[in-house]
């Protein structure tokens, strides 16, 4: 069982709570797990999910549907591996998120591992338990249409993979550069504003860049899902194109896709040849050099941190550069906000799992949304702004919501 | 009795299907409490069996309702707050599991009285959380660091949290209490006996009903609603530190200083296990560490109060260390309002480590000779315990906390072991058990005193048979078919394998 392999880590938790439900003003803590606020029940938190494992390891309790049923609920984002992060209250205390964010390798170089950084990694652990209920086949019916999909299509949709790349038409978008952008499957077939979005302002600020016809999924889908043999013929293939167009920098507006090839591939296939890089980082350079400018526009706005971005990948800072350097523009942040930011359901592939849970949970931040009296909520997550836009409907919340590269455009006057 | 489709039907009668689960791996979820080793040190086929079903109640009559149903049908019940007191989940005859962290409502703060009250199932962070909007806050906060606690959890588990050297423990800030009887009946205690009172008092209106429930571990009823004091939230505070030339001598200084009424929590660590290399490099080999922690609504008195308590320290031979400064810098004061710790603190015994803990109440001023007996134990095994990365050895050491405000000191001996080797975990236990035995026989006292498999054995064989009795003959009163948190505190069957590692102990001392 592929759980086992995170025995040392299970027995490790200390059944201390703190990553269900706490409250925490100074830290900036409204609730921890989205899901146990919807569910209310211990198996549909980290420690649940942690006791489950010690169980399945220790033999008491068998996979079954009903657990399988469980463990895709949870929208893996990673809130509870922030509070269960060591000292986490002292060192942002004293650094901020920043310190956390840098702390791991700090502490490497100080010759004790990221120990003082490390949570439970109760996401990998719940991960491991899908895969193993994949290994078993028991996974839900939409996981194994989704995987199904992935395994036909190479995009978790059944779209012909020819589609992946309708949006670029007319755009003269070569095939080969040393800077490649890499759609992903939800903007290039679901959210195609995303990325005409991006490809209007990398053109502007005059950068030579390819999109690829045989770009597959990114892999995210299947990892999510326990699928982890698929999700690695996703990952070779995908670098086997990028190298063969020569590319040297990778472009990701999707931060699942930016997580993914940033941390898992090299994890499969070693060293890459490129460096890959989020949108918001590359904007907030091209800002810095003049080499694009962003227009007046009066608005309030709130940002939301997207999971993947901000408590997996750390990048909290470079967004909020870029919507600041929006001449009046108004940031409101929302309360929680950052580290603390409360997630919008769509995660760890529950959208397609559970669509009804996923919305309930976008739900919640609404009202967060509208404390702030921001007329736009701006992510710059495809899969977030498409639940977050869902419940702003379905409570007739007010505010629009776009994504930070439609934004941007919006100011270029593009 | 066992229970049937038609107890979960029932039961999702009460209180919505949407609260009740029954599938095996929401039993398991539920299986254990505290940190996991507690579980992992033991034999699988010793826990306790996980409930059958897991119940989440609302309201203060539907946990009646539920209770009256466990009678008619005979089923145990067992109920978890925060759960993650040092117990093990479930109750050997699994039954039912009432998980009160939905009673988590903030009813009101009443200026008057200067009482807070809510349900019970409410964490320590939500009330404190809501009673900062007055300018109030609870005067101890429950448990250490983990604000995931819930009020009654820690009222029942008789945890010394932050804010004792002052406050007293958390029992000791309860004004009233609303409680279901086992049978079902509710019933509220002090002052809420009339029921016209809008005052909200302990000691009025008879026996103090409250000091039954409060350390019973759930036996006698469930904690539905808690009326608790709160003082008004300082404005000053901070933590000192002072070493002194040898434990006992600062155990002295801290108790003046706490009973001349200048602290509201201290630590005092000795320089044993892991940290004694450490503390003798900073301060001088042999010198503990002590960390006081005042506060005050004025910049003057807190002055003041620091004065005095240099004055004291002084005279104890007191050396002033730089570290409580750095520790407030820090947000890491002794008394911090706010979760601290982060869930994986023990992942820093590691890699590969957990903690086992050991509690107890002791006198502060007698606290180093039980120490050292129980130091004595944490050497022999030490080659047992798992290396810490971090701290560059193995991992074992003892630390004083204030546990009232009466001279009564918390003093929990951790040491580390790894809980995936069986060889490891094995050992654990023995020396968890040769720990407590120690503690018990030097006639201290048991924080959790729900614990069963842990403190339970030691501790009832200690019982004067009498007092035994009295608390066996009100759970028979209240509780006719025992079915509520069965094998608490008074337990119905013997604890052979902890027996025998006490016997073991006592024949290997007439050898000596
Ligand atoms: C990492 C870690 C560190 C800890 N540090 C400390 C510490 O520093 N100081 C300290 O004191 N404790 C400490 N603890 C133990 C724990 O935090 C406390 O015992 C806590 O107060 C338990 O609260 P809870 O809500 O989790 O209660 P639970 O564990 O759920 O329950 C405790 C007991 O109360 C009973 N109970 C719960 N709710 C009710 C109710 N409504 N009515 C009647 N009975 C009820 C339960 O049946 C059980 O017997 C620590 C625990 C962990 C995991
Ligand atoms: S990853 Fe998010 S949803 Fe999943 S258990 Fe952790 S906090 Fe809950
Ligand atoms: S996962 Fe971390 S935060 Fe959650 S209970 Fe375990 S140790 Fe605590």
């Amino acid at each position: 069982m592929r759980v086992e392999e995170y025995k040392h880590e299970i027995y490790g938790c200390a059944h201390c709570t703190v990553c269900r439900d706490i409250v925490d003003h100074v830290r900036g803590w409204k609730e921890v797990c989205p899901v146990y606020k919807q569910l209310r029940f211990q198996p549909y938190t980290a420690m649940g999910h942690n006791t489950i494992a010690l169980n399945i390891v220790e033999g008491g309790l068998k996979y079954s549907e009903e657990l399988a049923d469980c463990l895709y609920k949870c929208t893996t984002c990673a809130a509870c591996e922030e509070v269960c992060k060591p000292l986490s209250a002292i060192l942002e205390e004293v650094g901020g998120a920043e310190l956390k964010i840098v702390l791991p390798t700090l502490s490497e170089a100080l010759g004790i591992g990221t120990m003082l950084a490390d949570p439970i990694p109760s996401v990998a652990i719940l991960k491991a338990m899908r895969a193993d209920c994949v290994d078993l086949g028991l996974d839900p019916e939409p996981i194994k249409k989704l995987a199904s999909a992935l395994e036909r299509t190479h995009n978790p949709y059944g779209e012909a993979q020819e589609d992946k790349i309708k949006w670029a038409e007319g755009l003269n978008i070569p095939e080969k550069a040393k800077i490649v952008f890499f759609p992903g499957c939800e903007p290039a077939y679901r959210a195609q504003e995303i990325v005409l979005a991006t490809a209007k302002i990398l053109k502007s600020a005059g950068i030579e860049f390819a999109v690829l016809g045989d770009e597959w999924c990114c892999g995210n889908p299947a990892f999510d899902a326990g699928y982890i043999d698929l999700g690695e013929r996703l990952v070779r293939h995908n670098v086997e194109v990028l190298k063969k167009a020569g590319a040297e920098k990778v472009v990701t507006t999707c931060p699942a896709c930016y997580k993914t090839l940033k941390n898992d591939y090299p994890k499969i296939v070693g060293e890459l040849p490129f460096e890959v890089v989020h949108i918001s980082e590359l904007l907030e350079d091209l800002i810095r050099e003049g080499k694009i400018k962003p227009g007046a526009m009066r608005e309030k706005i709130t940002y939301h941190d997207p999971c993947q971005l901000g408590r997996v990948m750390g990048m909290y800072r470079e967004p909020r550069a870029v919507l600041n350097a929006i001449p009046g523009l108004n940031l409101v942040e929302m309360y929680p906000t950052r580290q603390a930011s409360w997630c919008c359901g769509a995660g760890g592939e529950v959208i397609a799992s559970n669509p009804g849970l996923a919305v309930n949970i976008a739900m919640e931040k609404v009202p967060l949304v509208q404390e702030t009296g921001a007329d736009l909520l701006v992510t710059t997550c495809p899969a977030c702004k498409r639940n977050l836009e869902l419940a702003a409907k379905r409570k007739k919340a007010g505010y629009k919501v776009k994504d930070l590269v439609e934004v941007v455009a919006q100011s270029m006057g593009l | 009795m066992a229970v049937t489709k038609k107890l979960v039907e029932d039961l999702e009668g009460i209180v919505g299907s949407k609260y009740v689960m029954d599938q095996d791996f929401a039993q398991y979820a539920y299986g254990a409490a505290g940190i996991f080793f507690m579980n992992t040190m033991m034999e699988v086929s010793d826990r306790s069996a996980p409930p059958e079903v897991i119940v989440k109640p609302r309201t203060t009559e539907e946990v009646s309702e539920i209770m009256k149903l466990a009678n008619e049908t005979k089923t145990p019940v067992t109920i978890r707050g925060g759960g993650e007191g040092y117990w093990i989940g479930g109750s050997k005859d699994r039954g039912i599991m009432i998980d009160m962290t939905d009673m988590k409502k903030f009813i009101e703060y009443d200026e008057v009285s200067r009482t807070a009250r809510a349900q019970a199932g409410i964490t320590w962070g939500t009330l404190n959380e809501e009673l900062e909007k007055y300018g109030v806050g609870t005067g101890n906060y429950g448990t250490h660091g983990l604000l995931g606690a819930c009020v009654a959890g820690s009222l029942n588990a008789d945890s010394p949290g932050p804010g004792g050297g002052k406050y007293g423990m958390p029992g000791e800030n309860v004004t009233n209490l609303e409680v279901v009887l086992p049978t079902g009946e509710i019933v509220r205690t002090g002052s809420l006996l009339n029921e016209e009172s809008k005052f909200n008092f302990r000691y009025c209106n008879g026996p103090d009903l409250a000091g039954m429930f409060i350390g019973s571990g759930g036996i006698y009823g469930i904690m539905t609603e808690v009326w608790l004091k709160t003082r008004p939230l300082y404005e000053h505070s901070e933590t000192v530190g002072y070493s002194y030339p040898d434990f006992d001598t600062a155990v002295h200084a801290v108790n003046e200083i706490q009973s001349d009424g200048y602290l509201t929590e201290y630590a005092v660590v000795p320089p044993a296990g892991i940290v004694e290399d450490l503390l003798g490099a900073m301060f001088g080999k042999g010198r503990p560490l002590t960390l006081v922690v005042t506060e005050s609504h004025s910049e003057t008195i807190e002055e003041a109060q620091k004065a005095e308590i240099d004055k004291i320290a002084k005279k104890y031979d007191g050396r002033l260390v730089g570290l409580g400064g750095l520790l407030d810098a820090l947000g890491f004061g002794l008394y911090d309002r706010h979760e601290f710790l982060g869930g994986n603190m023990l992942g820093l015994l590691g890699p590969n480590a957990t903690a086992a803990v050991t509690c107890s109440i002791q006198p502060l001023l007698t606290a180093p000779e039980v120490m050292e007996a129980e130091f004595a134990v944490c050497r022999k095994y030490e080659d047992s315990y798992a290396y810490s990365r971090l701290l560059g050895g193995k991992v074992w050491l003892g630390a004083l906390i204030a546990a009232g405000e009466l001279g009564a000191a918390y003093a929990p001996t951790v040491f580390s072991f790894d809980p995936s080797n069986d060889e490891s975990r094995k050992t654990a236990y023995r020396v968890v058990h040769e720990l407590l035995e120690v503690k018990w026989r030097t006639g201290y006292a048991t924080q959790f005193s729900n614990t069963r498999e842990w403190e339970t054995p030691h501790v009832v064989r200690r019982y004067d048979p009498q007092s035994l009795e009295l608390m066996k003959k009100i759970k028979e009163t209240l509780d006719p078919n025992n079915i509520l948190n069965r094998d608490f505190v008074i337990p119905t069957s013997p604890y052979e394998k902890v027996d025998k590692i006490i016997a073991e102990m006592e024949s290997e001392e007439v050898k000596k």
